[in-house]
């Protein structure tokens, strides 16, 4: 663990605490439908006339229910729109390499993904996606479905900050005025900055390059319809290939990558993510990247501070987001430091830790750093593949999920994920000094935990669900690049980050399964939208509520005590629910690695023949 | 085919309106 490493970790922590308090000021103007910003001479006609071309009064509240209704309609509407833009890719313009269509169950699960935030990827995108889709039909959904994001966290703000209203604000406004005055300028500024870094941005068909250092390849023959030719045991027959010549994909490729990070999308334009070259070309712009995933979720935990009327409870859900993640990073970071004794065994030098998966330009801490926070918040971006991270360097990118994301989280989701732990670590804290709990001077009642619990609740039992199913059939199991229980990791990792809207993966699987296309197409959903409709019927029962003055015996929300609780109830969650699961993955796998010197082939997960 | 993934994705949101009419029934977080 070199110096380097820990003044990395310095500079990253110090940049996001200066820059939560900047942030959170301008998102309190933006939330504000009256609120004035400073790009109010040029943005403010165009904010008129959508809400003159849509018919929209922006002054006119909604209750929760409506609010709910808009942004259930909105998203099924937008992804419906993804779904057929995929589908008629290949008539649509912008498409040199002439790409067909999306196949329909590709183009369902990506649509899925992109529209809850997830950005779950089964295709490669430079193999798959013409230009206009990347633009149209992914790009834009990393603005509206992080704008739709933020604006549940701000309703659930104005739930907890108003005296018996019973409106939480209006979905059109907040999502208009999000993605006009704070997604737009941000994205237009840092995609320059990419630019200046030396990423691509242009409609340019892919350049075919001669490579310096010819080779030939071994792959398997293929006949005239291209399909693969096999001996009769089965096996493909493979032939000698001369790779001289490199196909160098283009594109517009800066203004996806700002959105992506900013947004907390983590959809990338290539397959290998923030790992291409093009997709984050120097180490300013991969430090860049991560502190960007932090920037709007940092924010927000000083606008909660602000809106409720009580800053040091934001500064505690800050500290409490701030200790779960020193603490995620700092394991990452050491088991990856320490490398993989198997392979040390074999011979091969350990002593720069395990690099192995890893852009070697980008090094151990910046990758342990980048998988933590990426998993932190709902991002999903990846600089380097946890598949090959050692068992308990992946347990941290699968545990943070498994919290919820809620460390920083997810633009929004991060924000209002956390709260409802809030709710119930208050719940918890009433039940242990027998009174009954009081939220910032509102008293929770049944309805309150019993929506917090189904937020919680719901999604778990189908990620664990779905992982069960498809650890127990072929169509889960065939599509395993791993046996034992590093191919359990991969499936439980697949179903956790499509539910908890991550989007990363564990790269073994292969999931442009018919299977995997519905059932992680599925996940997203659910862990999007039985998330969220709760949360908003917990926004509306607390805006309806009484607000009491705070007094002596109010439950403090801030300080130490409140902030330990906090981190206490997230992880104790999250352990007792994950903890078995994980015992047969990465836990097991680490105690192999250890302690074993043969692979572990055991009975209930095994590679295809 | 097409038919069939955007049938999916109806019932899926009808599922969801459902919820929200199931949360919201008592009228009491929401009436005026």
């Amino acid at each position: 663990m070199p110096v380097s490493g820990w003044i990395q970790l310095v500079v990253f922590s110090v940049l996001l605490l200066a820059l939560t308090k900047p942030m959170g000021l301008y998102l309190i103007r933006v939330l504000d439908a009256n609120g004035k910003t400073f790009l109010d001479p040029a943005l403010k006609p165009l904010e008129r006339l959508i809400y003159r071309l849509s018919g929209l009064d922006p002054a006119r509240e909604q209750n929760w229910l409506r609010y709910a209704i808009c942004f259930l309609i909105f998203s099924m509407v937008s992804m419906l729109f993804t779904y057929a833009v995929l589908r008629l890719q290949g008539v649509l313009p912008l498409n040199p390499q002439g790409f067909p269509g999306v196949a329909p169950d590709l183009a369902f699960n990506t649509a899925a993904s992109f529209t809850t935030n997830t950005n779950w990827q089964n295709y490669g995108g430079e193999s798959t996606m013409s230009y206009f889709s990347q633009m149209l039909a992914l790009a834009s959904h990393n603005f509206l479905s992080a704008a739709a994001g933020i604006a549940i966290a701000a309703a659930l703000v104005r739930g907890i900050a108003r005296d018996k209203a019973a409106t939480l604000g209006n979905f059109w406004t907040d999502l208009t005025r999000i993605c006009l005055y704070l997604l737009l300028p941000l994205c237009l500024v840092y995609s320059l900055f990419l630019v200046s870094q030396g990423m691509i941005q242009n409609f340019s068909p892919y350049q075919t390059v001669k490579v310096l250092d010819p080779y030939t390849a071994t792959v398997p023959q293929k006949d005239a319809g291209g399909q693969e030719i096999k001996d009769p045991r089965g096996k493909p027959l493979m032939q000698d290939f001369k790779i001289e010549t490199q196909t160098i994909p283009q594109g517009p490729v800066a203004s996806q990558v700002a959105i992506k990070m900013l947004g907390t999308n983590g959809g990338g334009f290539f397959n290998a993510n923030a790992a291409h070259p093009y997709e984050n070309p120097t180490p300013l712009s991969n430090f860049v990247q991560m502190l960007s995933i932090f920037l709007i979720p940092a924010g927000l935990t000083y606008y909660l501070g602000r809106m409720v009327g009580h800053q040091k409870h934001g500064w505690s859900v800050w500290t409490a987001m701030f200790l779960l993640f020193l603490a995620g990073v700092l394991v990452c970071w050491q088991a990856e430091a320490r490398g993989n004794p198997r392979l040390a065994a074999l011979g091969i030098d350990q002593t720069c830790g395990n690099l192995e998966g890893k852009e070697v330009r980008f090094g151990i801490f910046s990758s342990a750093l980048f998988a933590t926070v990426t998993t932190d918040a709902s991002c999903g971006a990846v600089n380097a593949m946890h598949d090959s991270f050692t068992p308990l360097g992946g347990l941290v990118p699968l545990f943070n999920i498994h919290l919820g994301e809620v460390i920083f989280g997810g633009v929004g989701a991060g924000l209002f994920g956390m709260l409802v732990f809030v709710v119930l670590a208050i719940f918890l804290a009433g039940l242990m000094v027998g009174r009954t709990p009081e939220y910032l001077g509102k008293k929770i009642e049944s309805f309150d935990v019993q929506v917090a619990a189904l937020a919680i609740l719901v999604p778990i039992v189908f990620l664990l669900g779905f992982t069960a199913l498809a650890a127990s059939t072929q169509w889960g199991v065939k599509a395993l690049g791993n046996a034992g229980p590093h191919g359990f990791s991969e499936i439980l990792y697949a179903y956790s980050s499509t539910i908890m809207n991550n989007g990363s993966a564990f790269a073994g699987l292969s999931g442009n399964t018919p299977w995997y296309n519905l059932t992680l197409g599925l996940a997203t959903l659910i862990g999007r939208f039985f998330l969220i409709v709760p949360v908003l019927a917990l926004a509306g029962s607390l805006a309806r509520k009484k607000t009491v003055p705070l007094s002596a015996g109010s439950f403090p929300v801030s300080g130490i005590t409140f902030t330990l609780l906090l981190v206490g109830t997230v992880i104790i969650v999250g352990a007792l629910t994950f903890f078995p699961a994980l015992s047969l993955g990465p836990i097991v796998e680490h105690f192999l690695m250890i302690n074993s010197t043969k692979l572990f082939l055991g009975p209930v997960l095994w590679l295809p023949t | 085919m097409d038919l069939l993934w955007i049938f999916i994705l109806l019932i899926f949101f009808a599922i969801c309106l459902g919820y929200v009419g199931f949360l919201g029934r008592e009228g009491k977080t929401w009436k005026t």
